[in-house]
């Protein structure tokens, strides 16, 4: 079911359903960090008795969803997955989560993640690993876990996730959802707790192109609180019902994309790829400009900020993961002139980057180069080469934030071990329009997004 | 110009760990050769990508 069939429901089944499945999947899944039976019902009681006055907020209307447990959530205990913040109770809501409200949505929880959400593997060392809903001895990636595993689980119809790297569509990359990294400025970053101030999107994870497009409608548009916030104006992202891409012209990268990665994602990635082109796109091989050292330029701006951002914990090593611990003295080492120069080389990326819009409407590729590592497993093979399991897993997705562009993900089918893959699509400033309509085209002619994780047989 | 880590992380207050050490440097070396090169590359008139939004401190005509 999507958001659109679920709009003739009762809001008070669809959210009963809601807790029901993720109270009992959260011992297998470890997805939800909180689940807000209560409020939820009273929420769901309240939009049928608006429904029923003919009161309808849009397409959200009583919609059960969960948030990452990065969005602040006025009186709810918000952690950003750390210790140290274990006992941190906003006095307001994030944007996003104003947003959602008006709309109509009923919160029904907030998802598991990656400490600090900086990290891929969604391995807590404080509240437990999140599981991927697929094989439950696998990462679901993250730093959106939760948000991932509670999507593919059925449990709700969107969660929403955070990326600075990745972190949205890792997750939904390796767990089998649709994802969406929106331009720069495009949803408000007002009440996230902050890993990345160049870096941070934020962004819903959802079963279908189409419920990601409702779902960035709601939540898009200018925030005078956050700065980053554009004045670009909202249009209508929702794709048509027959959306055509005659004539679109898709962007296949030659170099950097297809380098080392697993054979059954390749397959399935150039499946989609046939598949455009059979729906009438055409597709243009680009060369891409040095995304290795775009990606080198994100790990320096990153590394730099978040350290910056956490300066204040860092006297209370004792209660950080290893992992981030080490992401965060690695940033005590950056300079300030290394930081700089990256922030440079941003522009003078983005400037090389722009000149392919000469060419291509947007950009097909694979979202991760390899499916779901196991849990504690460090490094993937792929090709002749051992790789470290955050830079494979961000390999392909880490150089888009550092461009500010909007990206999408969706599932293209499963390898041959049962595990998801994913496209990326990418596209220009402010149009995640041309994306949405591409993905949900490539979605109605295929039937990847109704494959259904073993953890529901 | 190369760094030598091992250098600056002993400078460093807290410190970092002897054991923790090699965990943390060894990855900043593979940055490293990807990112100097870059470096070098840079026009000397390109300036930082991100800029201070002085417009966002001007109020607005009713004062907001």
């Amino acid at each position: 079911m999507n958001i659109r069939e679920a709009a003739g429901h009762s809001s008070l089944e669809l959210t009963q359903a809601a807790l029901q499945s993720a109270k009992r999947l959260n011992p297998a899944l470890n997805a939800f960090l909180v689940i807000l039976e209560e409020s939820a019902l009273a929420r769901a009681r309240q939009m049928d008795q608006e429904r029923a006055t003919g009161h309808l907020r849009g397409p959200l209307h009583g919609i059960p969803i969960a948030v990452k447990d990065v969005f602040c959530t006025k009186g709810v205990r918000t952690t950003c997955g750390s210790k140290i913040l274990a006992d941190h109770v906003p006095d307001h809501d994030a944007a996003v989560v104003e947003k959602l409200h008006a709309a109509g949505a009923v919160l029904i929880g907030k998802t598991g993640m990656h400490e600090f959400a900086y990290g891929i593997t969604s391995n807590n060392p404080h509240f437990g690993a999140v599981r991927n809903p697929w094989n439950t001895d696998c990462i679901p990636g993250g730093s959106s876990g939760g948000s991932g595993a509670a999507v593919a689980a059925e449990s709700v119809f969107m969660a929403m996730g955070s990326d600075t790297g990745g972190s949205i569509r890792i997750p939904a990359a390796y767990c089998g959802t649709v994802g969406i990294k929106p331009t720069t400025g495009r949803v408000s970053r007002y009440g996230v707790m902050p890993l990345d101030f160049t870096l941070d999107h934020m962004g819903p994870l959802t079963r279908t192109v189409r419920d990601a497009a409702v779902c960035l409608q709601a939540i898009a548009g200018h925030d005078g609180r956050d700065e980053s916030s554009s004045r670009q104006e909202v249009p209508n992202f929702v794709p048509d019902a027959s959306p055509s891409v005659k004539g679109l012209r898709i962007g296949v990268p030659e170099n950097f994309y297809y380098d080392h990665i697993h054979p059954d994602v390749e397959r399935n990635v150039r499946a989609m790829i046939a598949t455009a082109a059979e729906l009438g796109a055409v597709l243009v091989p680009v060369r891409v400009p040095d995304i290795a050292a775009l990606n080198a330029v994100g790990r320096v701006i990153l590394l730099s900020e978040a350290t910056a951002t956490m300066s204040n914990f860092l006297d209370r090593r004792e209660d950080i993961g290893a992992d981030v611990l080490t992401l965060l003295d690695q940033g005590r080492l950056m300079s300030a002139a290394d930081y700089i120069n990256a922030q440079r080389l941003r522009r003078l990326f983005q400037q090389e980057f722009a000149k392919l819009w000469g060419h291509a409407d947007c950009l097909l590729t694979p979202t991760t180069p390899n499916p779901a590592p196991r849990i504690g497993q460090t490094t993937v093979e792929l090709g002749d080469a051992m790789e470290d399991v955050r830079l494979a897993s961000t390999r392909l997705v880490r150089g888009i934030n550092v461009l500010g562009l909007p990206a999408l993900s969706l599932p293209c089918g499963l390898t041959r071990d049962g595990m998801p893959s994913s496209v990326q699509l990418i596209g220009q400033p402010f149009d995640e329009v041309t994306l949405f309509r591409l993905g949900a085209a490539l979605e109605d002619a295929t039937s990847h997004h109704n494959l259904r994780p073993p953890v529901l047989s | 110009m190369t760094k030598n880590w091992k250098v600056i992380a002993a400078a460093l207050t807290p410190d970092i760990p002897a054991g923790d050490l090699d965990r943390v440097i060894v990855p900043l070396e593979g940055l490293e050769a990807q990112f100097r090169p870059q470096v070098a590359r840079l026009p000397l008139e390109t300036e930082p990508a991100y800029v201070l939004l002085v417009q966002a401190l001007v109020p607005d005509k009713d004062g907001v």
